[in-house]
C-alpha cells in the first residue's frame, strides 16, 4: 500500500514538470503581455518606456532562462510576485484556496447527501414513479448552466427575501453561521451538476450490484433486504461516487470560476481567470500547478479509498 | 452475469455476455425503451428544427426590425431581444449552431480520445504509461484556462470554441475507452485469439472495437450535452460564438441582464438547452439499457485509473 | 438629450498667458472649467451647510472592476484609481464641476514658462500624523517620474515635461519644466498619477496594498480582487468632510450580482447599465444618478505601409462615417442615453466641438452621401472587413452588431470579433487590427485626446504611419507647449475639425454612466472623470 502511494507520487513528478512547461509556454504564446493589458492603446508610451517596463517586470530574456529562474525559485518555495499588484503569489493563492475548497466541499456534500439516497431509492424501486421522477429531475439538473441558476438564485432571494449572501468573506472558524449563509447559494448552484450525475450513477451501480450472485445468495440465505442493501449493495455503489468526487474536485478547482465571479468570491478559479486575462504569468503558473497538484492528490486519495471500500481491488 | 434479478423478482430484460454482444438478440423487446424513444424523438425534432426551421419561420435572425425587448406576441412568438431581433428566429438559428458545436466538438474528442484509449489499452506497457501521462496532463489543466488559451492562440470564434471544447473532453474519452479495452483484453477469448496468431489489427477490429461501442455511444450522448453547456459557459466569457450570430449559450448569457423585466428572453434559450440536453441524455440512457444494461456508470468511470 | 451638457462654456475673456496662470493660482480658475456638470449635486463642497449634515455611517459600495493594486504611482487603469482616490490628494484637484482648485497646495505662482513655485498649506497631516512638507512633494514627484512596481513606467506617456522639483523651504516647492508644457496643471488636478505621499513611504509599507495619504479616508484592509475597507480620516484638511465614518468597496464584476446586492441592501450604491438602472427608476428606496463621462466610443482604423485597404481612401472613411446612424445605436443599445462625440468628448470643458455642429455636419447620418462616396471611391459593391472589440462588457458587442447592420447598407460586410481583454489590448497597442471598436477615458489635459495625432507618439507609428497632415501636426504639437489656455482652444478645435474631415479615426458617441444609490445616500454624483469622486462628499441620512 505504502509502496503504491509512493510510486504514484513519484509518477506525478514528471507529469507536474511537463504541466509546468506546457503552461509556461502556452501563456507566453498568448497574444500580449501584462504591459499591453496595462497600457491598452490609449497611451502615448514610447517603445523605450515599454521595454524598460518589461525589464522591470522580468519579462525579458530567453524563455529557457525565465523558466529555470521560475522553477529554481519555486523549488525553494518562492513563487514570485504578481506582475499586476506585486503581491507574493503564494499569499494570493493561500487566500483563494480555502474559499474554493470550502465551496467544493459544500457542493459535493449537498450532491452526495441528496444524490445517494435518491439514487438508491430509484434503483430499489426501479421503474416506479419515483424512479422516473428522480431521473428526470436529475437530467434537468444536468441541463441547467450553473451561471444561469446562480443568477436566478440571487435575483430570487434579493426580490423575495430582500437578502443576498454576505459579501465579505468570513472564515468558518470565526463565524460558522455567517460563513455558511455566504456559501450556501453558490454551493447549491455548483452542486446541481454533480448531484445529478451521482444520482444516476448510484442508481446504475446499485442495479448492477443488486443483480450480482453474492447479493442474491445473501438474500436467499434470508438476510433482510434492508441489510443487503446497506451492507453489500450500497458499499459497492459508493465506489463510483468516490471516483466522481475525485473528478469533480479537479473540475471545480478551476471550474467554479464563473460562480465565484457572480458571488464576488476571490476563489481559485476567479483568481486564475483574472490572471489569465491580465497575463499575470507567475500567478497563472503557480495557480495551475496548485490545481494540478490538488487534482493529483485528490485522485490518489480516491484510489486509496477505493481499496478500502472494495477489498476485491487489490493494489499491486 | 446471465439473467438479472432485483430483490422484488425477475426483471423483464435479458442481458448478453460481452463476448456475444454482437450476436443479435430479439430486438423489439430491447428497443421498446420508453426513455430512449422519447430521447430519440426530441433529438430528431431538434435536428429537424435546425435544418428546416428557417424555411418555416422566415425571419432574419440578425435583423433588428422590431422594438427592443418586446414580450411574446403573434408577431414575435418568443418576443424580441435587446436589439429588437426576433427571438424565435434566433432560437431556430441557435439550434443549428448549438447542435453543430455539440457534434463537432464531441466528434473531435471521440476521434482522438478513442484512438488514444484504444492504443493505450491494447498495447499497454510503455505506450499506455506514456499516453496516460499525457491524458493526466490534459486533465490537470483547468478546462476554462485551456479554453482561454486556445481562444487566445487561435482567435475567438465558434470554430475555435469547438476545438477547445473537443480538446477538453478528449481525456474523458481516452480514459473510458482505455478502461473498456483493458477489460476486454482480460477475457480469455482474446488471449486464445492471440495465441492462435491472429494479427493485432484483426483482434482490434473484430473483438475490441465492438466492445467499446456501447460505452462510446453513451459517452457521446452525455458529452453532446456537456459540449452545448460548455459553449454557454464560454459565451459567458465571450469566447464562443461571435456577435451578432445567435447561439443558445450566448443568448442565455446576454439575457441574464434582462431577467428582471424580460424573463421570456431567458426562458426560451434556457428551455431549448434543457430540452436538447434532456433529449441526448434520454437517448443515452435508452441506448445504454439497450446495448448493455450491465454497463457500469457512465460519467463515473471517467478519469480514474483502476490499478 | 443633452441636459447635462454645456459644451461651449469657456474661459472668460482673452487673458494673456501670464495673467491666466497667475490668476489660476489665486482664484483657482483652471484648464477644464466646465459649467453645469454635476452642479446639482455639488452643494456640499462648501462648508456652509455643515451644521445640518449628519455625520457617521458606513457606505458600502460595489466596484464593477478590480482595482488590481493601489500603488500611488504608475497605475494605469481607471479601476486603479477607484481603489486609491479616497486616500490620496495631489497638489491640485478638480472640484465637482471640473474646475481646478488648490488641494495640498495653497497657491502657486508661474515664475516663467518653465518654472512654477507651489506654496503648501500649513499644518496638513498624513494619515500617520506626519506633517506634509515640500520634501514629501519632491519625493512623490521623483517617484512619479520613475514609478516602481507594481506601478508601471508605461504611464510616463501622460507625464508632463517636469524636469525636476526642488525644495525651497519647508512649505515651498519649485517645479522646473524641460519645455513649456500646458498639461502640467491638468495633470496635477487629475490626481490619477500625481498623489503626494510621505517621504520614504515605499520603504515603510507595501505600496501595492497599503498607503499613507492625506485623503478623507484611511485604508485599513485591502484584499485584492475582493474588497477595500476605509475609515474616516479625522484630520482631513477640508473640514467638515468627510461625513462618513467608513467606506467599504466590494468588487462585484457581475452586474446582476450588483443589482441583487443593491436591492437586498447589502450595498448602498453601484454603477449599472442603463437597462440595469431601469428596475430602480420608479422605486422610492433608490436614487438613479446619471451623467456623461469621458469614456466615449470610437472606431479606430489602421493604415499601415505596404497595405492597400479600401479605407486608405478618404472617401471610404467618410462614407463609413456618414453611413453610421449614431442616434439609432444610442437608442438601440443605451435606451437613448448617449450623445454624439468628436475626438474630445462633450462635457470636457471648453475643448470639444459643439454637439450641434457634430450632429448636423461632421457626424451626420447621410446614407445617400455615403453611397455616393463609396461609388466615387470605386467601392460601389462594398468590401469586407473585420472589426475587433471587447467581449465584455456586453454593450461593445451590441454596438458592433448595430454598426454591422448599418454598414451593410453601403455594402460593407463587417465581421465582428469580440476578444478577451488581454488579446484585445495587445492587438490594439501593436496596431495588429484592421478596425477596432473601443472606448476612451478621462485625460488630464485636452492634449491627451489628440496626442495620438502627434507623429512623435508611438501609437502613430503602429496605427497610421502613412497619414500625413502637417496642419494637424502643427496644431497638436504647438497646442501642448502653448501655455495660454485661451489661445489653445481654437487650436484644438481647428485640429478636431481637420481630423473629422480626414476621419482617420471615427469618433462615435458618449454614453451616460448610471449609478444607483439607496435613498439614504446623499450628495453622490456621477463624475465626468469616471471616478467615484462623489463619495468624498457623501453623507448618510
Amino acid at each position: 500500500m505504502y509502496a503504491y502511494v509512493l510510486r504514484r507520487i513519484l509518477y506525478a513528478i514528471p507529469t507536474l514538470i511537463v504541466i509546468s512547461i506546457a503552461i509556461f509556454l502556452m501563456v507566453r504564446m498568448l497574444p500580449g503581455d501584462i504591459l499591453d493589458v496595462l497600457i491598452g492603446g490609449d497611451i502615448t508610451t514610447t517603445e523605450e518606456q515599454r521595454q524598460a517596463a518589461r525589464e522591470q517586470l522580468g519579462l525579458t530574456g530567453s524563455y529557457v532562462g525565465q523558466y529555470f529562474t521560475w522553477m529554481g525559485n519555486a523549488l525553494q518555495g518562492d513563487f514570485g510576485i504578481s506582475l499586476r499588484n506585486a503581491e507574493p503569489v503564494s499569499d494570493i493563492l493561500l487566500n483563494a484556496l480555502p474559499i474554493t475548497l470550502e465551496l467544493i466541499f459544500l457542493a459535493l456534500l449537498i450532491a452526495t447527501a441528496i444524490g445517494i439516497p435518491f439514487g438508491v431509492i430509484s434503483a430499489v424501486r426501479r421503474d416506479s414513479a419515483h424512479d422516473y421522477a428522480s431521473r428526470v429531475t436529475g437530467l434537468v439538473g444536468v441541463s441547467i448552466p450553473n451561471f444561469w441558476l446562480a443568477t436566478l438564485l440571487l435575483l430570487f432571494t434579493s426580490r423575495v427575501f430582500g437578502w443576498v449572501p454576505p459579501l465579505t468573506y468570513v472564515s468558518p472558524l470565526d463565524d460558522p453561521l455567517t460563513n455558511l449563509s455566504q456559501f450556501i447559494l453558490p454551493a447549491l448552484a455548483l452542486s446541481v451538476f454533480p448531484l445529478a450525475i451521482i444520482m444516476r450513477m448510484v442508481r446504475t451501480t446499485m442495479l448492477e450490484v443488486l443483480s450480482q450472485d453474492y447479493v442474491r445468495t445473501a438474500r436467499a440465505k434470508g438476510v433482510p433486504r434492508r441489510k443487503v442493501i446497506s451492507r453489500h449493495a450500497l458499499r459497492n455503489a459508493l465506489i463510483p461516487v468516490v471516483t466522481i468526487i475525485g473528478f469533480e474536485v479537479g473540475v471545480l478547482l478551476g471550474g467554479a470560476a464563473i460562480i465565484e465571479i457572480i458571488f464576488g468570491m476571490p476563489g481559485l478559479g476567479n483568481t486564475l481567470l483574472q490572471a489569465v486575462f491580465n497575463r499575470d504569468y507567475p500567478l497563472i503558473q503557480a495557480a495551475t500547478m496548485l490545481i494540478a497538484v490538488t487534482f493529483i492528490l485528490a485522485n490518489l486519495f480516491v484510489d486509496v479509498l477505493y481499496g478500502v471500500l472494495d477489498p476485491r481491488i487489490s493494489q499491486t | 452475469m446471465s439473467g438479472q434479478l432485483v430483490p422484488e423478482g425477475p426483471r423483464p430484460e435479458t442481458v448478453t455476455a460481452p463476448v456475444v454482444r454482437t450476436v443479435k438478440k430479439p430486438l423489439l423487446g430491447r428497443w421498446s425503451n420508453p426513455i430512449g424513444i422519447v430521447g430519440a424523438l426530441i433529438v430528431g425534432l431538434m435536428i429537424l428544427v435546425a435544418v428546416f426551421g428557417q424555411y418555416v419561420w422566415v425571419v432574419d435572425p440578425d435583423a433588428q426590425d422590431y422594438e427592443r425587448l418586446l414580450a411574446p406576441s403573434w408577431d414575435n412568438p418568443m418576443g424580441t431581444d435587446e436589439l429588437g431581433r426576433d427571438i424565435l428566429a434566433r432560437i431556430i438559428h441557435g439550434a443549428r449552431v448549438s447542435l453543430q458545436v455539440g457534434f463537432i466538438s464531441v466528434g473531435i474528442a471521440m476521434f482522438f480520445g478513442t484512438s488514444l484509449g484504444l492504443v493505450a489499452g491494447y498495447y499497454k506497457g510503455v505506450a499506455d504509461g506514456l499516453l496516460m501521462r499525457i491524458v493526466d496532463i490534459m486533465f490537470s489543466i483547468p478546462g476554462l484556462v485551456l479554453a482561454i488559451l486556445i481562444a487566445g492562440l487561435l482567435g475567438p470564434s465558434r470554430r475555435n470554441a469547438m476545438i477547445a471544447i473537443g480538446i477538453i473532453i478528449i481525456p474523458v474519452f481516452a480514459r473510458v475507452i482505455r478502461g473498456a479495452v483493458l477489460e476486454v483484453m482480460g477475457y480469455p477469448y482474446i488471449e486464445s485469439a492471440r495465441a492462435l496468431g491472429a494479427p493485432g489489427r484483426r483482434i482490434m477490429r473484430k473483438h475490441v472495437l465492438p466492445n467499446v461501442v456501447a460505452p462510446l455511444i453513451v459517452l457521446v450522448t452525455v458529452y453532446l450535452s456537456v459540449a452545448i453547456l460548455a459553449e454557454a459557459a464560454l459565451s459567458f466569457l465571450g469566447l464562443g460564438t461571435q456577435p451578432p450570430e445567435a447561439s443558445w449559450g450566448s443568448m442565455l448569457n446576454t439575457s441574464r441582464a434582462y431577467l428582471d423585466f424580460a424573463p421570456w428572453y431567458s426562458i426560451f434559450p434556457g428551455a431549448a438547452i434543457m430540452v436538447v440536453v434532456l433529449g441526448f441524455n434520454f437517448l443515452g440512457d435508452g441506448l445504454r439499457d439497450i446495448l448493455d444494461p450491465r454497463l457500469g456508470p457512465v460519467v463515473g468511470t471517467l478519469p480514474i485509473e483502476k490499478k | 438629450m443633452s441636459d447635462n451638457l454645456t459644451p461651449d462654456t469657456g474661459i472668460e475673456g482673452d487673458l494673456t498667458r501670464r495673467e491666466l496662470l497667475t490668476r489660476a493660482g489665486q482664484v483657482g480658475a483652471g484648464a477644464l472649467a466646465v459649467g453645469a456638470l454635476g452642479a446639482k449635486t455639488a452643494k456640499a463642497s462648501t462648508g456652509r451647510t455643515a451644521q445640518r449634515i449628519p455625520r457617521g455611517g458606513t457606505l458600502n459600495w460595489a466596484l464593477e472592476q478590480d482595482p488590481a493594486h493601489i500603488a500611488p504611482f504608475g497605475g494605469i487603469l481607471t479601476a486603479n484609481h477607484w481603489g486609491k482616490e479616497l486616500m490620496y490628494d495631489s497638489l491640485l484637484e478638480w472640484d465637482p464641476k471640473l474646475n481646478l482648485r488648490a488641494a495640498i497646495a495653497e497657491k502657486w505662482e508661474v515664475v516663467d514658462s518653465k518654472t512654477i513655485v507651489f506654496t503648501l498649506k500649513r499644518g496638513l497631516r498624513f494619515h500617520n500624523g506626519k506633517e506634509v512638507t515640500a520634501a514629501d512633494c519632491k519625493y512623490s514627484f521623483d517617484l512619479q517620474a520613475n514609478p516602481p512596481a507594481p506601478g508601471s513606467t508605461a504611464v510616463l506617456g501622460q507625464f508632463p515635461a517636469i524636469d525636476r522639483t526642488e525644495v525651497i523651504s519647508k512649505y515651498r516647492l519649485r517645479m522646473r519644466l524641460k519645455t513649456p508644457d500646458a498639461r502640467v496643471f491638468g495633470y496635477l488636478g487629475w490626481g490619477r498619477y500625481s498623489p503626494i505621499v510621505p517621504e520614504g513611504m515605499y520603504q515603510q509599507v507595501n505600496p501595492g496594498r497599503e498607503g499613507i495619504g492625506t485623503g478623507p479616508f484611511r485604508l485599513v484592509t485591502y484584499v485584492p480582487n475582493d474588497r477595500l475597507e476605509f475609515v474616516r480620516n479625522g484630520r482631513f484638511w477640508r473640514q467638515p468632510q468627510p461625513y462618513l465614518n467608513a467606506v467599504n468597496f466590494k468588487v462585484l464584476t457581475d452586474e446582476q450580482a450588483r443589482i441583487a446586492a443593491l436591492r437586498a441592501g447589502a450595498i448602498d450604491g453601484a454603477t449599472l447599465s442603463p437597462d440595469g438602472a431601469r428596475a430602480f427608476r420608479n422605486n422610492n428606496n433608490f436614487r438613479v444618478l446619471s451623467n456623461f463621462t469621458a469614456a466615449f466610443r470610437e472606431l479606430q482604423m489602421t493604415w499601415k505601409p505596404g497595405e492597400r485597404k479600401p479605407w486608405h481612401d478618404k472617401r471610404v472613411r467618410q462614407a463609413v462615417n456618414h453611413a453610421l446612424n449614431r442616434q439609432a445605436i444610442i437608442n438601440r443599445v443605451y435606451s437613448g442615453n448617449g450623445e454624439y462625440s468628436g475626438h474630445v468628448p462633450p462635457g470636457y470643458g471648453p475643448w470639444p466641438l459643439p454637439v450641434a455642429e457634430l450632429r448636423t455636419r461632421w457626424l451626420k447620418h447621410d446614407l445617400a452621401k455615403a453611397r455616393t462616396l463609396m461609388r466615387q471611391a470605386g467601392y460601389a459593391n462594398g468590401f469586407e472587413v473585420t472589426m475587433t472589440t471587447f467581449s465584455a462588457p456586453l454593450d461593445f458587442s451590441q454596438v458592433a452588431a448595430v454598426m454591422k447592420a448599418q454598414l451593410d447598407q453601403i455594402g460593407v460586410e463587417m465581421n465582428i470579433e469580440a476578444q478577451e481583454p488581454g488579446t484585445f489590448a495587445a492587438n490594439n497597442g501593436r496596431g495588429n487590427f484592421d478596425w477596432d471598436l473601443t472606448a476612451r477615458g478621462m485625460r488630464g489635459d485636452v492634449d491627451g485626446y489628440l496626442a495620438e495625432f502627434n507623429p512623435s507618439a508611438s501609437i502613430y507609428r503602429v496605427w497610421y504611419p502613412e497619414y500625413r497632415n502637417t496642419r494637424v501636426w502643427r496644431l497638436v504639437g504647438n497646442g501642448r507647449i502653448t501655455l495660454d489656455q485661451a489661445k489653445r482652444i481654437p487650436m484644438y478645435k481647428q485640429a478636431q475639425r481637420l481630423l473629422l474631415e480626414d476621419v482617420i479615426q471615427i469618433p462615435l458617441f458618449t454614453v451616460k454612466k448610471f449609478q444607483v444609490v439607496r435613498r439614504r445616500v446623499n450628495n453622490m454624483y456621477v463624475a465626468f472623470s469616471d471616478f467615484n469622486t462623489g463619495i468624498r462628499y457623501v453623507y448618510i441620512r
